[in-house]
């Protein structure tokens, strides 16, 4: 699991409505935000990167948006990250001996 | 806790650890709730290892893991943002490909350059390294010997491997990948201030009222930077004005006033323009003209930095690259040179594309006065569905907010013009539109060439791992440089090699042509980065030459090595970088490398004990060797006098540059700055010294003095530093260089001084060539250049009838040899699409989403075809991104460079497309 806590700036009037339109969003929640400036904090939740990044990039096509950036990104039960074993990951690049722990994805020697 | 109570705290205590890092104010309920969900990490600061731009990270370890990071709150640079690029910094490093052995092409147990890689230790892989770099150097001599290094590299990697190269090895021949991406904004600060690197910093975003960016989608390349420019817009929506000047409709237009869309290599001609205007309109600022500045020009017959030679060509390659002798002027060009069109015009000059000399003020306005509104607007249009009025309304517009007194102006640029077959020329005419207004050092007033490499100006420039540097400036064809290079490298004289050495794309072409034996590929992919790619891998994989690439991941470059190193990333070593602001910064060693992966800075230093002085420092031949002091062709012995400095003829190189009694002195561990934090290639060397730090103090003193003073390593590692722009005087950083308010090394007195020291003297003459004999002095002054409009040699045609650029996308940087790595992305990123105009789909039956060949005089790939989207070219114009290996543009892009900085021109080829 990810969580990446994103900055979202509208302009001040937008900030009540660009909240509503955020908390709709799957996964996404609303956070902390301050009118005086237009900033939203939203926490996206996501199994895995490659959804978080679209789910940024959605974000930054809304409209009325000026800004969504990253500020914070915490990943440490993301399970993908740490394969439980070296050896395990080698193997299944590699193709050859354990023992050998060589790492060679197959492309490289074709 | 519960897994979902347990998530639901964190998801609010990440929310308010962001809110906090943004300003948003916190109770203090939920300022505790961050803390306790945060009580066994450790956080610390460090740098993002993308962009030019240098943001802060924020890096949480957890039982020696990353497990979090953010933007750094405290850095000024970013303030607490992260691009979406920063936030992969904590996931590079965990691709599932990571490379954990050495990998050394074999069979039966032998090298083979045809074998196959099979994984061996480390000191087998030294072994073979060492024979094959001696069987070269023997045989070439320093010459035929070379790295190429990176604008990436950390500021202790990149002067170990100048040192090693220049002091020990005495070749020249190393050369960065930041070649490809800043050299011509380093010849444009050579040329006009005498010394490089910018004048401003970020902060004349906040100062100004106007940005204008030229050949920069700041949006996608420097989003940080950009969101300060939005700020600033927002903040002042009716007075702030932005003009995007750009060959392609880019998201940075998305928020500007005016955007104007030009034809490739067309910006010559409107910068130009703008300077007849402010010369038209008497708005050249008279009193800081005279006062601190002088008009100079050069040759116009340079050629294109491509080979002199058709040996090497593929045939269809042959007519552009015949146009390295000579050219025939088209309309445009013959009144931009005011020369006749027709004319065959030799190019005499390519030896000496960087000569120039003093020229009157008469003879600048007889330069600029071709560049009529009328002329310049038919020219420059770059899109066939916008009308010629309405294009030349917006160059006036564009002149207006230039020469408007009351308005301060920020240009920005990156790779549109720099990656330019002349883009030393155009980086000088930013400086000559803003010097001639006086707006320049000023804040919020300044031409500001934004990098693209971590490190492009803090180890590539500053270090000088380029051919003809040395540290601070210094370069090898300099006696005096040389001298004081030697006495704090306590090297014997003329140790140091004269003879500049070769650029990247040279040692590329030398792999080929047979003049580079051997080649250590460091923290950059120059097989996938390089321009007519086909050539160069071709060579590696089928000439008589051995390839190192010390890699973390399989790249291209690694994949058609010899011999593959495995390499720490930038979180598992200690590090400084330098940004484009000229701020310095520095991170701890956050978590060990995997496997067998060891840092560069080891690598190196462990390879340099396996060369005595006696098989470096005696005589060597180098060919075209020339130099005052020098007997031709050679470099002299110099083992006497290093006996009589001390040094035996046995001694290593490791213990002579690097593990010096000074440098030993400097003591691993050093509690007081690692605060608990390891340093892998301290542990592995084994003798007590902090490589690092030792290294960078040395690297220090070729600075202080000399308008680069940097601060002490130790200070770089203050919690309460977050990166000092340099010149750092009394630990005080300077913001605006050459402004006597702000630069202690301005003149008291002079308001502007820029006291830049190199070619300051030079003869004078009209727009056409030298006059007078004597060169004369012009000390303390800027030079403001006339450089004309000059065609790109390739252009479409009725064979080849499209433009094709290639350039960055904001997910991916550099090859994507980092950011295409982090698991699932990897499986999921789409590959690179070539956007083109829907109604140049339609005439050719294609359709978005089609397989499409692209091919130009140099080699043909295939890619998907887009027509929507971020990127919206005019008719007539192609973009596609370089990131993805799958889709290899550089095997169509051209290896012209700019012949002044050799900087490639990645953004002007021509292509056909059709169906695959
Ligand atoms: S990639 Fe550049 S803009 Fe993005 S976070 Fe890193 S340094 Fe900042």
């Amino acid at each position: 699991m990810n969580l990446s806590a994103i900055l979202v700036t509208t302009k001040p009037q937008n900030t009540l409505n660009m909240i509503e339109t955020l908390n709709n969003i799957q996964d996404v929640e609303v956070f902390h935000h301050d009118v005086s400036s237009g900033k939203i904090i939203i926490i996206q939740e996501a199994e895995a990167i490659h959804e978080e990044v679209d789910g940024l990039k959605k974000i930054k096509q809304l409209p009325g948006i000026i800004l969504a950036e990253m500020v914070e990104h915490h990943f440490g039960d993301d399970k993908n990250l740490y394969p439980s074993s070296e050896l395990e990951n080698i193997d299944a690049t590699c193709g050859t001996q354990v023992a050998d722990s060589c790492s060679i994805p197959e492309y490289l020697n074709q | 806790m519960l897994e979902v109570n347990r998530r639901e705290f964190l998801k609010s205590s990440v929310a308010a650890s962001a809110a906090a890092t943004v300003g948003i104010p916190l109770s203090s309920v939920q300022a505790s709730s961050v803390k306790e969900a945060e009580k066994d990490w450790q956080w610390d600061k460090s740098v993002c290892r993308f962009c030019g731009t240098g943001c802060g990270i924020m890096v949480a370890t957890k039982e020696g893991r990353i497990v979090a990071t953010k933007g750094d709150p405290d850095a000024p640079v970013n303030r607490g943002l992260n691009c979406i690029k920063g936030y992969f910094n904590g996931k590079i490093m965990y691709g599932k490909d990571r490379l954990t052995k050495p990998l050394l092409r074999m069979t039966d147990g032998k090298f083979d350059k045809k074998g196959k890689f099979q994984a061996v230790s480390w000191d087998r892989a030294f072994d073979e390294m060492e024979k094959q770099f001696k069987k070269t150097y023997t045989e070439k001599g320093p010459a035929g010997i070379s790295i190429m290094g990176s604008g990436q590299y950390t500021i202790p990697e990149g002067y170990v491997a100048a040192k090693l190269m220049k002091a020990g090895f005495r070749s020249n021949n190393i050369d960065p990948n930041a070649r490809h991406c800043m050299a011509s904004a380093v010849v444009g600060f050579i040329q006009t201030f005498g010394i490089d690197e910018p004048s401003g910093n970020y902060d004349d975003i906040e100062f100004t009222d106007t940005v204008i960016t030229w050949g920069a989608n700041m949006a996608e390349c420097h989003p940080i930077l950009w969101a300060r420019v939005s700020d600033r817009k927002l903040a002042d929506e009716d007075g702030v004005k932005l003009i995007n000047l750009t060959t392609c409709s880019n998201q940075t237009s998305d928020i500007a006033d005016v955007e104007i869309v030009f034809k490739p290599g067309t910006d010559l001609a409107i910068w130009n323009y703008i300077a007849r205007e402010i010369v038209k309109r008497d708005a050249v600022n008279h009193d800081f003209v005279e006062k601190h500045c002088v008009f100079a020009t050069g040759p116009y017959d340079i050629g294109y930095g491509m080979r002199s030679t058709s040996k090497y060509a593929f045939d269809a390659e042959k007519d552009i690259q015949a146009k390295e002798l000579e050219i025939v002027l088209d309309k445009d060009e013959a009144i931009a040179q005011r020369k006749t069109a027709g004319m065959v015009v030799k190019q005499n000059n390519t030896k000496v594309p960087v000569k120039h000399w003093m020229i009157e003020f008469a003879e600048f306005k007889k330069g600029v006065e071709p560049y009529t509104l009328d002329f310049v607007a038919e020219l420059s249009k770059g899109d066939a569905d916008e009308s010629v009025e309405s294009h030349k309304k917006k160059l006036m517009q564009l002149a207006d907010a230039y020469i408007e007194k009351s308005r301060k102006v920020v240009s920005f640029w990156t790779m549109g013009m720099n990656q330019h077959y002349r883009g030393s020329w155009v980086n000088e005419q930013a400086y000559m539109v803003h010097l001639l207004l006086g707006k320049q050092a000023q804040p919020g007033n300044g031409a500001f060439s934004l990098t693209g490499q971590p490190s492009a100006c803090g180890t590539a420039r500053e270090v000088g791992t380029f051919a003809h540097r040395l540290p601070a400036d210094l370069v090898v064809a300099n006696p005096k440089h040389r001298k004081f290079s030697e006495g704090i490298w306590k090297l014997p004289a003329n140790t140091l090699n004269p003879k500049v050495g070769t650029h990247i794309m040279k040692i590329l072409r030398g792999l080929e042509d047979g003049n580079i034996g051997f080649t250590w590929v460091q923290v950059n992919n120059p097989f996938q980065a390089s321009a007519n790619a086909t050539h160069w891998i071709k060579a590696a994989r089928e000439m008589d030459n051995f390839v190192v690439c010390s890699d973390p991941y399989p790249t291209v470059s690694a994949k058609v090595a010899d011999l593959i190193l495995p390499t720490s990333m930038i979180y598992e070593k200690w590090g400084l970088y330098g940004n484009a602001e000229r701020r310095t910064q520095g991170w701890r060693q956050q978590v060990n490398a995997p496997g067998d992966a060891r840092t560069d800075v080891w690598q190196m230093l462990e390879f340099s004990k396996r060369f005595k002085l006696k098989e470096v420092w005696g005589e060597k031949s180098i060919p075209g060797l020339k130099s005052k002091g020098f007997e031709d062709g050679k470099l002299p012995d110099v083992m006497a006098e290093a006996e009589a400095m001390g040094y035996s003829p046995e001694d290593n190189l490791y213990d002579v540059l690097f593990a010096t009694k000074e440098n030993k002195k400097v003591a691993w561990p050093d509690d007081a700055v690692s605060k608990g934090h390891a340093n892998s290639t301290s542990d592995w060397l084994g003798d007590g010294w902090f490589p690092e730090k030792a290294l960078f103090n040395e690297y220090r003193q070729f600075g202080v003095g000399h308008a680069h003073d940097l601060a002490d390593f130790d200070t770089y590692m203050r919690d309460d530093v977050r990166g000092l722009k340099w010149p750092v005087i009394n630990g005080k950083e300077t913001k605006w260089r050459f402004n006597e308010e702000y630069d202690s090394y301005a003149a008291k007195g002079s308001g502007f001084d820029f006291y830049g020291p190199a070619l300051k003297a030079i003869k004078s003459g009209d727009l056409d060539g030298i006059t007078s004999k004597e060169a004369t002095s012009l000390a303390h002054k800027a030079k403001i250049f006339f450089r004309p409009y000059a065609a790109p040699p390739e252009q479409p045609d009725n064979n080849y009838d499209l433009w094709f650029s290639t350039g960055r996308v904001l997910e991916h940087w550099h090859t994507g040899t980092m950011t295409r790595r982090v698991p699932e992305l990897h499986r999921a990123v789409p590959t690179a699409v070539l956007w083109m105009h829907p109604d140049d789909a339609g005439s050719r039956n294609l359709a978005r989403n089609d397989i499409v060949w692209i091919e130009s005089r140099r080699g043909k790939i295939k890619a998907v075809l887009e027509t929507q989207g971020r990127n919206r070219p005019p008719k007539g114009y192609t973009f596609a991104p370089f990131f993805d290996e799958g889709v290899f543009v550089n095997k169509i892009c051209i290896d012209m460079t700019c012949p002044m900085s050799k900087e490639t021109d990645f953004k002007k080829a021509a292509i056909k497309v059709y169906k695959a």
